[in-house]
Parts: C-alpha cells; structure tokens; sequence
C-alpha cells in the first residue's frame, strides 16, 4: 500500500518473477526505459500494449500575466506528454470503484449538501470498499437470523394446539421437549434466505442499510408477540388440564412444578414450597400457577434457543437454485458474467428461464430469474469450445427475435 | 511508434529472440498491474513515475442539454515525466 517502487526494487520483483538473475532483469528494464525515453523524446508517441500511450503533445504559445510585476509575458509553445493508460491496466487501478456508474441527478437535488459530505468523507471514502462488505453481510446475516426465529415460533405456537389431545398432565414433560425439537428442526431454512442477499449486488446492499434497522425492529415485533400468544396458549391448556383431571394428576402436576423448578435454578418461588406439602387439595390452584410460571419460562427458554440456534448454525452451501432480479442495468450478459465468467453465458440463463422470458432483448424490470447450476449446461468460462458453444446458441436465439 | 516496432528494437538491443522478449514484458506488465492496483507508485529515475492517484466524486452539466451528472469517484493512474525526458522535451521544442 501507497509504497514507492524504484527501479532497483523493479529489477527484483521481475528477477523474481521470471527466474532469472537480477542481471538479466536489469538488463531488460534498462534497455525497455532507454527505448521508451529515446522515442518519446523524439516527439513520436508510443504505444505499449498492456502500459499505455505515451503522446507528446504541442501547446501553442500563449500571452499571461507576470503575477509579480502585471508585465505581459508570453509562454512560448512547448511540448507537454500525456500519458493515457491502456484499458487492462486503468481497469485493474480502479477496480475498487469499478462498480459506480455515472448517475443523471434531478434538477431540484441540492448537490451543496452532497459536495460538502464528499469533502469531509475524503479520507473515509477510500476505504469505503473494504468496510462497505463486512458491514452489509451483518445485515443481511441479521435479516436471515430474524426470519427463521419467527418461523420457529411459529412452529411452537401450533404445538400447545395440539398438546391438549393427551390427556394426563405428565405427558407436559414430554411435550415441553418436542417445542424445543419443534423449534429447532427449521435450521436449514435460512439456507435460501442467506443465498439471495449474498448474491445481491451494491444497489441491494444499499436498501438493505436504509431498510435493516425499521425491518429488524418490525421482526423483533412480530416475535415478540408470537411469543406473547404462546405464553397465552401455554398458560390456557395448564388451567385446562388442571380442571379436567383428577387428583391424582394434580399430584403429579406438583411433582413435576417441582422437578423443574429444581433443573431451572430460575423458578425460586417454586423452590420455597418445595416441600411434599404441595399434595394438600388447597394447593390446587397455587400449583397450577407456579407450574404454568415454570411452563412459560421453559417456552421461552426454548424460544431463545430457537433464536440462539440459527444463529450459531451456518447454513451449510448446497446447490440451491440462485435466483436474480432484473433491474435497471443489469442484463442476462452481466448476469452471465457474473455467475459463470463470460458474458456468452447468458443464453443458459435465458434457457433455464423460457416460460418467464418473452424476449431476452427485453426483459421487463423486476423479472425474478432462476440461475441454473453451471455443471448442467457444461459451463466453464475457460474453456473455448463451452465458449463456442454458448455463442452459436446465442446467435440461434438471436436469429429468432429479428 | 506501435507496439510492435517497439518489440522489434528491444529484439534487436537485447539480442533475444521475440519469445523470451514477450516473457519479458508480460511478466513486467502484470507486476506493473499489480503494484498500481495496490497504490503502490512505480517511479523509475530519469524516465518518470506512474502513480495511481484518486478522484473525488464531482457534478457536470451537460452543456448541451443541461442535465446534471454525477460522476462517482475513481482510481486513475497517472504518469509524471521525469527529469530527462523533461529536458528532451524541452530541447525539442525550443527548436
């Protein structure tokens, strides 16, 4: 980074770089800038494929002003060299940017404002590409841990639903666990989820930063409340069951407040009565509630492991089928490109996507596009004849919208 | 003078054939590519400096329609003439 390369550094980059002695390297880079020097300052340009052009240009003479003492001078005509850098290299330079285009402002945006921020951001701006990407894959990570949590409660909240169908209240034990495998069984879910934010390009990153934090707080909501119903759920079924079922099972109901107010340190009112008195009938409602207290706590124990889980849990890369959507600039070629690394690949992109494609000229915007896997169609962006392949079906489906 | 007149001189200076001279340049190209993308200025005493350089973001007009653009930032590579070139230069135009 921003290091200064001298000639004698070049000569062992390239000695290096080839195998061979620094002398010979020397040899090569002093006769290519001799070269180099001796045309240019003939006045001829020279072009260089893979460097650039090197072009002295004339500058007529012109009339200033001597700041100093206001005398008119003249600035006689003189050559000046301009260097224009070749297409490869300018692209390798500002690869970082490379994914900006310019934009058409409207004419009631005030650029004032704009201007003043890119004065003060100079020094940020350049690092812009490096903290933009970690920052976005935060987001949309958050935005996959959000969906399968709410999915997870949602899966809770039909198992109180079914639970009351068993009759005996020792069967709660049992049923406890099954919400917490319940819950935790969507973990492959965030698989598709992850994909598509992944995938998305800059423009998505950016609505993703405007829209993550009201979207994040709208799915805490929602969790929230799910949560609340399944409390409610859990509560009602206990209050039912107590009523319904015989001594006995009241009974049993304490031992069970009680076994789990001992695993889950939290239940400490539960524990002060956690003598063999709880067998007495007038501590027919009082166990009830504890229980449901105990019951609550363990639903949301499970639900924060629901949440916890896919969290902790990688979604494992399959070859799920990658979808895109068109918007402006971006076409099947730049889709191409982008998935297989050629442009010519766009004809498979069109071929996976027949039935929603009238005319691959003209894809309306907001078309959602399923990109096939590259092995199906032999896709290998190195290879010619895949290349070749891929081009003379272009021209097949081109032939056909003419 | 073209890429390929260039070569032929450095063939002949050099005294290797055009495949070596080829390796040659390649190899220095791509480190050239590489050192420019990482920032990193090349300066080569008595023939110049290349030096990536950055560009603010800025507004133009189109004069002809009066639409307002705006450019985005960008990386350029630069090339400042060193000292002999400049001098050349310079005779060749007080001629």
């Amino acid at each position: 980074m921003n290091e200064k390369i001298s000639f004698p550094d070049l000569v062992s980059l390239l000695a290096s770089k080839m195998g061979v002695t620094k002398k010979e390297a020397e040899a090569f880079l002093k006769e290519f800038f001799t070269i180099s020097t001796e045309v240019i300052s003939s006045g001829e340009e020279l072009k260089i494929n893979g460097l650039g052009l090197f072009k002295p240009i004339w500058v007529e003479s012109r009339s200033s002003v001597n700041v100093q003492t206001g005398e008119p001078v003249e600035i006689p005509g003189h050559y000046k060299l301009s260097f224009v850098p070749d297409k490869i290299l300018r692209e390798a330079v500002n690869a970082p940017f490379s994914s900006f285009s310019v934009e058409i402002l409207n004419d009631h945006v005030s650029t004032d404002e704009m201007m003043a921020v890119g004065n003060d951001a100079h020094e940020e701006q350049e690092n812009i590409p490096c903290e933009e990407l970690p920052s976005d894959v935060s987001h949309s990570e958050a935005e996959a841990i959000v969906n399968p949590a709410a999915d997870a409660v949602e899966t809770g909240q039909e198992q109180p639903d079914a639970a009351p169908n068993t009759d005996k209240a020792v069967s709660e034990q049992t049923d406890a666990e099954p919400v917490v495998n319940e819950t935790t069984t969507p973990e492959p879910q965030p698989e598709p989820v992850e994909n598509t934010p992944d995938d998305s390009t800059d423009d998505e990153n950016e609505i993703y930063f405007q829209k993550s934090t009201s979207r994040r707080a709208f799915w805490w909501g929602v969790l929230a409340s799910l949560g609340a119903v399944v409390l409610v759920c859990m509560i009602g079924y206990f209050i039912w069951s107590g009523k319904g079922s015989d001594s006995a099972n009241i009974l049993k109901i304490g031992e069970y407040t009680l076994s789990l107010s001992r695993q889950s340190a939290v239940g400490q009112e539960v524990n002060k009565s956690s003598e063999p008195v709880v067998l007495s009938e007038q501590n027919d409602t009082t166990t009830v509630m504890p229980t449901a207290g105990a019951e609550t706590l363990v639903a949301e124990q499970a639900s924060d492991v629901a949440a916890s889980q896919p969290e902790a849990v990688k979604p494992v890369p399959t070859v799920e089928p990658v979808e895109e959507t068109i918007r402006s600039g971006v076409f099947l070629t730049t889709l191409a490109l982008k998935h297989f690394g050629h442009k010519a690949f766009w004809v498979y992109i069109y071929e996976e996507n027949k039935g929603t494609i009238k005319n691959p000229n003209q894809i309306p915007i907001g078309t959602r596009l399923t990109i096939p896997d590259a092995a199906k169609y032999g896709i290998d962006a190195n290879n010619k004849t895949s290349v070749d392949r891929a081009k003379a079906l272009a021209a097949q489906i081109q032939s056909r919208y003419e | 003078m073209d890429h390929k007149s260039f070569l032929e001189q450095l063939q002949t200076r050099l005294g290797k054939d055009r495949g070596e001279v080829d390796r040659y340049m390649s190899a220095f190209l791509q480190i050239m590519k590489e050192r420019c993308a990482q920032m990193d200025s090349v300066s080569i005493q008595g023939f110049g400096a290349f030096e990536p350089k950055k560009k603010l973001e800025r507004v133009v007009v189109n004069p002809a329609s009066g639409k307002r653009m705006l450019v985005p930032p960008k990386m350029i590579l630069a090339f400042k003439p060193g000292s002999a070139i400049k001098t050349k230069l310079k005779m060749l135009s007080s001629k």
